[in-house]
């Protein structure tokens, strides 16, 4: 007991154990600590949806750009006019063309959807849902993408019964060095005509997301 | 009395050995680095069972993110997006496009590309031995590739648009790197020619002919010239390439309007990956290199070369690239029983990432002996004050030199080990990629493909192609 004593005394002991403790301290620091992550609702954690975590698009980007295309379609002289149609306009809703680089074609329908659903809900004209389009784009053994090509989209739509659709295409001019990453997104929406091919009303609005070092 | 001081002696020599060994235990305890934590799946590649592998990188990718984001300088937590690249490849060489997709896409919005002319000789030294804890910097061959296999995923989940996202995503980082790091754009070839590829099924065909100008201009690719005369006739474009590229294939023959089109893309074995090796200290310090913000000064240089001659320093450990033991030595592809012809485009993917370390290893060879250096300090400082606290208590100065060289060196040792080299790289990438491009008659057609190691892996497929359109055809094959 005295000699374990006078070894756990010992000044070199001493020195070589605080040694020791500090490289496991360090090791332990070095290899990683213990806190992990947890799943959350949006109400329990004020300002979730806030911070922007890639330079895709998030629903506060949509809900701007929502706001921003809806709003002002709500508002033209277009809709005014087909508003006014007895019996109502017949509107279908067509996909928007992702020109961007950036994976963003859920969102991109995603908004798509929820102008639709504010069309259904405002009443004021007919809306051909989504699973017509996919069935009927089926039958003429057409894709998506060929409703990009306009007289395609008119074949479509007339075969859908619908007198307009609605569409649109974002591009994007993205950039980066070595440590910034830049992406300005241009939506540009609109309504055309499926009897004339006439653009009807066009709408554009533009956000930009980034990455950029904090420090 | 005697025995009083051999017990002494003894007791001394248990605390230098006990610290000793805990600082041995700590240089093990986190020098395995990436390697070390993605060495079950390495094994399961080697024994050619992608489906382990994968379901390994699930569990290891399940325990990184689980970290959390709180802990920046974690191991586990930084090798998310790698471990992402990972297991996308594996989902890809397993035909799950969408699972690849995904995965590519969500390392490429964490991965950043390694840019040493952006950096001096200390940032550098902190990214190489910072055992793995800052965020991964690919190497721009790797960043390249993650867009190019990405676009390969796409067109076999017959999503185009994906593929022209992937495509504009692969032109962004190519404008950047043409500035930043010009010497890289003879890779830009294989990724540019399916890029094209890509926009030419879409219909969109001026931006066809740009990227695949592009990848005969960057690559000299041969099989980019027919497409460039077609594109070139079909939209009108004119230039002094095109020119020359049309006056040299002449009239091209019409191509059967009821044709499709073939694309199959050949991925075999592994490239090179890092490991951890002890170098010896005489291959740092004799080194130059043109940027002279990463050159020793004449100071540092003195001091390496004394620790050298004094036996301090003798080795710094350092990543090196080795080759995975399943090279191939032959590569048949038969389409229906016949030849192919050459592959439309071809990367050795090997050689490009061989490349790119020896372009880079010089500099980093000397941000690891800087650091070093300033390391070796720390030991000599502890050497000083160990000395002192032995001398202190047993009033013999031999002992207490010998102990605070042992303490010293261990410091150093510790530190050296624990100062883990970066050896993360894409483990799970293709050593070597064919991409061949078939017009055909519509119909079901076999793909088969024989490789050669010594020993012979046949893999056949078959594919469905549509009159007038495209089909893709994706084959890995690991060993």
């Amino acid at each position: 007991m005295r000699r374990a004593n006078s070894l756990f005394a010992s000044r070199p002991f001493r020195f070589a154990f605080t040694l020791s403790a500090a490289a496991f301290a360090l090791s332990a620091l070095a290899c990683g600590g213990t806190d992990e992550a947890t799943y959350v609702r949006g109400d329990e954690v004020p300002g979730l949806d806030e911070p922007a975590m890639s330079t895709g698009l998030d629903k506060v980007d949509l809900e701007k750009l929502f706001d921003e295309n809806m709003g002002k379609l709500l508002k033209s002289p277009f809709y005014r006019e087909i508003a006014a149609n007895d019996p109502p306009a017949t509107v279908a809703i067509f996909p928007i063309k992702n020109e961007t680089s950036e994976h963003i074609g859920p969102q991109m329908q995603a908004l798509l959807s929820r102008m639709e659903t504010t069309l259904v809900n405002e009443r004021r004209v007919d809306v051909i849902d989504h699973e017509r389009q996919a069935e009927l784009l089926k039958e003429l053994k057409l894709q998506q993408s060929d409703l990009y090509d306009k007289d395609r989209a008119a074949e479509v739509g007339r075969r859908l019964g619908v007198q307009y659709f609605i569409t649109g295409k974002v591009y994007d001019s993205a950039e980066r060095t070595s440590d910034v990453r830049r992406v300005q997104y241009f939506v540009f929406m609109q309504a055309i005509s499926v009897e004339t091919g006439k653009i009807e009303w066009q709408e554009e609005s533009a956000l930009t997301k980034g990455l950029v070092p904090v420090n | 009395m005697r025995r009083h001081t051999h017990t002494r002696h003894n007791l001394r020599g248990a605390a230098v050995y006990l610290a000793c060994a805990a600082l041995a235990a700590l240089a093990v305890a986190c020098s395995a680095g990436y390697q070390g934590r993605v060495l079950a799946i390495n094994d399961a590649l080697a024994q050619n069972d992608p489906a382990q592998a994968l379901l390994l990188a699930d569990q290891a990718l399940a325990q990184a993110e689980a970290r959390g984001d709180e802990e920046d300088d974690d191991p586990l937590q930084s090798d998310v997006p790698l471990l992402l690249l990972e297991r996308a490849t594996l989902l890809q060489a397993n035909g799950d496009h969408e699972g690849a997709v995904r995965d590519f896409a969500a390392a490429d919005q964490t991965l950043e590309v390694l840019d040493l002319s952006a950096s001096d000789s200390a940032d550098v030294g902190k990214y190489l031995f910072s055992d793995d804890a800052t965020l991964y910097q690919a190497p721009p061959h790797e960043k390249l590739l993650l867009n190019t296999l990405a676009m390969i995923s796409w067109l076999c989940l017959d999503d185009l648009e994906g593929a022209r996202v992937e495509a504009r995503r692969l032109a962004v980082l190519q404008k950047y790197l043409q500035d930043a790091a010009p010497e890289e754009r003879s890779l830009f070839g294989l990724g540019s020619w399916i890029a094209g590829f890509s926009f030419e099924m879409s219909g969109q065909l001026d931006e066809a002919l740009n990227f695949y100008l592009e990848a005969w201009r960057s690559h000299g690719f041969d099989a980019a010239k027919e497409p460039i005369a077609r594109l070139a006739n079909a939209t009108g474009r004119r230039d002094d390439d095109i020119d020359a590229i049309q006056q040299e294939l002449g009239t091209l023959p019409a191509l059967p309007d009821d044709h499709g089109t073939l694309l199959v893309v050949v991925q075999t074995g592994r490239a090179p990956f890092k490991v951890a090796e002890r170098v010896p200290i005489g291959a740092f310090t004799t080194l130059q290199v043109s940027d002279s913000r990463y050159n020793l000064t004449p100071e540092e240089r003195e001091r390496a070369n004394q620790a050298a001659l004094e036996g301090a320093l003798k080795w710094i450990n350092f990543p090196a690239l080795v080759d995975p033991d399943d090279l191939y030595q032959h590569i048949e592809v038969r389409l229906d029983g016949r030849d192919p012809g050459e592959p439309a485009v071809r990367l050795d993917v090997a050689a490009a990432t061989r490349a790119a370390w020896a372009e880079d290893q010089p500099r980093l060879m000397i941000s690891a002996l800087t650091r070093m250096l300033t390391r070796a300090l720390a030991g000599n400082v502890t050497q000083a004050l160990t000395s002192s606290a032995v001398k202190g208590s047993t009033g013999n100065k031999a002992g207490g030199n010998i102990a605070g060289l042992l303490l010293g060196l261990a410091v150093e040792g510790a530190l050296a080990a624990q100062d883990t080299p970066d050896t993360r790289s894409w483990n799970s990438l293709p050593s070597d990629i064919r991409v061949f491009r078939l017009s055909l008659p519509p119909g079901q057609h076999t793909l088969s493909l024989t490789a050669s190691q010594p020993g012979k892996t046949r893999r056949a497929q078959k594919v469905d192609v549509p009159p007038g359109g495209f089909a893709v055809l994706n084959l890995r094959l690991l060993r």
